[in-house]
């Protein structure tokens, strides 16, 4: 019954999506819109000139408007500001309540400092061999930087705040998985990344407001062309890469990478803490032997 | 005749559609979350096929990196407590 339950939804779904797929335009033709008598224009005629489609706007003005050469971020850090600053909110309260979930370990280690502490169980995750640990070594500079890049050059080629700031925080998830828990909580510290992902989400809420304080309105570009802070202005077309371009996008873009890494940092931390305290309920260290382990 | 990229593209699709199947079919689940991995990293080839970079980097960087890291945090934190039927 399960199965066959399974298999129908499949087929309707299957069927839906086979539907969907028929009427795709072909990979890479542009939206055909219906001219004024009922003739089909494609979007690369253009045929008044003006720009009848929002999309064909934002690559033709892109440059002008924003001074970002990479018309992927222009859209998502300038023209569709707004939608940026909702998932940027999401990712902020996933983590949020994520902390929430595994807050309980916290409080025990709060309530344990006046009495002495406890030594937590420490075989959850395993430091790996010495191979493994020496190449991850070897390789997180080399993948934090390149997530850095990411994000300084959000502006100028692919990626951005978001891909940036997941790449350098799969440099902490190496060191953190190679290291093992008691090792790795000695680099890292859970509420400097709290701290650092409330301040990313600061930084990117209070850019968009200064655009109303500079007399426009709510993620207005005011440092755009500027000739200050990431102010140059970029010619139109198909032009060299200048970093000092943008206005306020690779800023927004700095201050959501930011909040990316510090977030996926405070899940891991959040889990690998959860995974501490499991241990410690399923076999409680004995009190004698643990007093003056260190926390 | 086929172009050599359109052959690319359904070589990748295939592999997406297998190793999807042994993630969801695998007994091991730290198995199922390796080939999940494979899944994404496929889907971020495709992706970069397509032309679009931006969506490939990150599909890389979440889908094959940090959810498996994540997953496998939870795995082995958690106890396998029913039998399969």
């Amino acid at each position: 019954m399960k199965k066959f339950a399974m298999l129908l939804s499949l087929i309707i779904v299957g069927a839906f999506l086979l539907q969907v797929a028929s009427e795709m335009r072909e990979f890479g033709e542009p939206y055909e819109g219906v001219g004024p008598d009922d003739t089909i224009i494609k979007q690369y005629d253009n045929p008044t000139g003006d720009n009848n489609y929002m999309d064909e706007y934002m690559l033709n003005n892109s440059q002008e408007d924003t001074g970002t050469n990479n018309v992927v971020t222009a859209v998502v850090f300038d023209f569709r500001g707004f939608d940026t600053l909702g998932e940027a909110t999401v990712l902020f309260t996933a983590v949020s309540s994520i902390y929430l979930v595994f807050r309980r370990k916290m409080d025990l280690e709060k309530d344990q400092k006046g009495k002495g502490k406890k030594k937590l169980g420490s075989d959850t995750i395993k430091e790996m061999s010495t191979i493994v640990r020496t190449s991850s070594n070897i390789a997180f500079p080399f993948i934090l930087i390149f997530g850095f890049y990411i994000i300084l050059h959000g502006h100028l080629t692919p990626g951005g705040g978001f891909q940036g700031g997941a790449v350098a925080a799969s440099a902490i998830a190496l060191i953190l998985v190679a290291h093992g828990w008691d090792k790795a909580k000695h680099f890292f510290s859970k509420d400097n990344f709290s701290i650092g992902e409330s301040l990313g989400l600061f930084f990117f809420i209070s850019l968009a407001f200064l655009g109303i304080a500079a007399g426009e309105g709510f993620f207005y570009n005011f440092l755009a062309h500027d000739g200050y802070i990431f102010g140059n202005s970029v010619i139109a077309g198909s032009t060299g890469a200048d970093i000092n371009t943008g206005g306020t996008v690779p800023l927004l873009n700095m201050a959501v990478g930011f909040e990316v890494i510090c977030a996926f940092g405070i899940i891991l931390f959040s889990m690998l803490k959860g995974m501490d305290y499991l241990k410690e309920r399923e076999d409680p260290p004995n009190t004698d032997s643990s007093k003056g382990g260190e926390n | 005749m086929l172009e050599w990229i359109e052959i690319a593209h359904v070589i990748i699709l295939i592999l997406i559609l297998v190793t999807a199947l042994y993630a969801v079919y695998a007994e091991d689940l730290l198995v199922a979350v390796a080939s999940m991995s494979a899944m994404s990293l496929l889907v971020a080839l495709e992706f970069f096929l397509l032309h679009a970079p931006d969506v490939a980097i990150a599909e890389a960087a979440i889908g094959a990196g940090l959810t498996a890291a994540i997953f496998i945090v939870a795995i082995k934190a958690t106890k396998r407590q029913e039998e399969d039927s």
